[in-house]
């Protein structure tokens, strides 16, 4: 797969890449629930199927759906109204386009319409890094047949909504009770590593966040006021609504 | 804010704002110290040193250099550009000239990915004034060699004796957990490796032929063995810059 990676701060997301699959197969892995299943979606969680449940996981608000353009094995346009913790609320548009190569097929994403502010940047962030992961597990499934469902594994928190920046990941609102309050940390501290593993990137953090249970005690650097302190806390629940979760498996 | 490096088609571009004046900027990348405080300092012996030629150094505006990567036939370019931005400065890294070889492309997937956390690790020392030195934490590591691919990581090398061969893994596996975490990109092997010490016990999970395969062994130390498929992973210049 070749990405073009976009701005990790922008509010639009945008992915092409290749798949070693026919288009055919490929559109089908988007229109039918039980592939979605496979990839986009926890088990029982398709947004389609299962409009009653909240997505990605309990605790969600509802998600609306409005199904856009249906050009079979070309072209899928969806909305989706989206609520912040804070309640607000905007429609996402995404549009899958595929294109049928000798090799496989070329399938490109775009989403767009998050709304503004800093709420909804980090709403896009995770939201785009979280496509990230759920597109690899999408190649995986069409090209082994496995279902690996990689990204909504989370078994633990560490209680705090993150922004991804240029230096680190920088912790926006910590969560009282949680793993970074009981370490130390405060909103705009910059979360510098875990366990000792150096922390670059959420997806860095989710990856922990994956390998452990909630409870397990876990050391974190962090920087504050141009220094560097450390602190030890134990993992949260998991909670994808506190870390802002569409990323926060 | 930033551009992340793109792996594709030999050649790596990045660039960033950093809130701090050119010639400090400057003189992150000029001064051996500086430089120290954020490409962080390598464990002795981990790294085998390539060759470097400097290039053009143009004080607050330009320095570039080439390096020819330990075990590796050819040169590969750097270029860095600063541009003073009155509230901080903009800086470009390019870097060309990476070969097509299978050894070339691994060493291209790892040395961008390291510089990328150097990157973070610059801006971070910029800005807060702190050696953060994240990169150079490895402890332990799989005993293999990886691609990122779109459907994950892909093992292309196993080192005889290490973690990946006593766990059953084969090139051409596709990774699918670790530690009981499942593992999306090439960086989580990283977190492993910087989070435990070289024997810890851990299991894995990886697909061969559309089957999930599992296997359990003791994590290898650190580039135990993998070095020499790849050329050293950084390419390291503290040494051969000073003077600049």
């Amino acid at each position: 797969m070749t990405a073009a990676k976009e701005d990790v701060v922008s509010a639009e997301y945008e992915r092409t890449f290749v798949v070693a699959v026919p288009v055919e197969r490929a559109w089908k892995a988007f229109v039918d629930p039980r592939d979605r299943e496979a990839w986009m979606s926890p088990p029982g969680r398709d947004p389609i199927e299962n409009p009653e449940k909240p997505y990605p996981a309990d605790g969600f608000p509802k998600v609306e759906m409005k199904i856009g353009t249906v050009e079979e094995n070309r072209r899928l346009t969806w909305s989706q109204l989206l609520t912040t913790s804070s309640g607000s609320q905007a429609w996402i548009d995404t549009t899958v386009t595929f294109e049928a190569l000798d090799t496989g097929t070329r399938i490109s994403i775009t989403r767009s319409g998050f709304g503004e502010g800093l709420e909804w940047d980090l709403f896009a962030q995770s939201s785009g890094l979280g496509w990230d992961d759920s597109l690899i597990d999408l190649v995986a499934y069409l090209e082994t047949g496995v279902n690996v469902s990689r990204h909504f594994s989370g078994r633990s928190s560490v209680g705090a909504s993150m922004e991804e920046t240029t230096a680190g990941v920088r912790l926006i609102k910590v969560v009282p009770g949680g793993f970074a309050e009981e370490a130390g940390m405060q909103d705009g501290d910059l979360l510098i590593s875990l366990g000792g593993a150096g922390v670059y990137r959420r997806p860095d953090v989710w990856f922990v966040q994956r390998e452990h249970d909630d409870g397990t005690e876990l050391e974190a650097t962090y920087v504050r006021d141009g220094a560097l302190h450390s602190g030890r806390g134990r993992l949260s629940e998991k909670n994808y609504t506190e870390t802002h979760g569409w990323g926060g498996a | 804010m930033t551009e992340r490096g793109e792996t594709a088609a030999g050649t790596y571009e990045r660039t960033f704002v950093v809130a701090a004046p050119v010639a400090r900027a400057w003189q992150a990348f000029a001064d051996p110290q500086e430089r120290e405080a954020w490409m962080g300092t390598p464990p002795p012996g981990a790294l085998e040193p390539g060759e470097m030629k400097l290039g053009t150094i143009e004080p607050n505006r330009r320095l570039s250099f080439s390096q020819r990567p330990a075990g590796l036939d050819g040169w590969y370019d750097t270029t860095v550009t600063f541009e003073d931005l009155g509230t901080g400065t903009r800086i470009t890294i390019t870097r060309s000239g990476f070969g097509d070889s299978e050894a070339w492309q691994h060493f291209a997937e790892n040395t961008q990915r390291g510089f990328d956390e150097m990157i973070a690790d610059l801006i971070l020392y910029l800005e807060t004034g702190v050696r953060g030195q994240r990169h150079f934490l490895f402890r332990s590591g799989i005993g293999a060699t990886t691609l990122q691919t779109g459907a994950g990581v892909r093992i292309t090398h196993v080192v005889p004796g290490g973690f990946a061969a006593e766990a059953g893994i084969q090139p051409g596996d596709l990774l699918l957990r670790l530690n009981g975490a499942s593992m999306v990109h090439a960086s989580d092997v990283g977190v492993v490796g910087r989070e435990h010490d070289p024997g810890t016990v851990v299991d894995i999970e990886y697909v061969r032929g559309g089957e999930v395969l599992r296997g359990r062994a003791a994590l290898s130390p650190w580039n135990h063995g993998t070095g020499e498929y790849v050329g050293h992973p950084g390419g390291y210049p503290k040494a051969s810059l000073t003077g600049v």
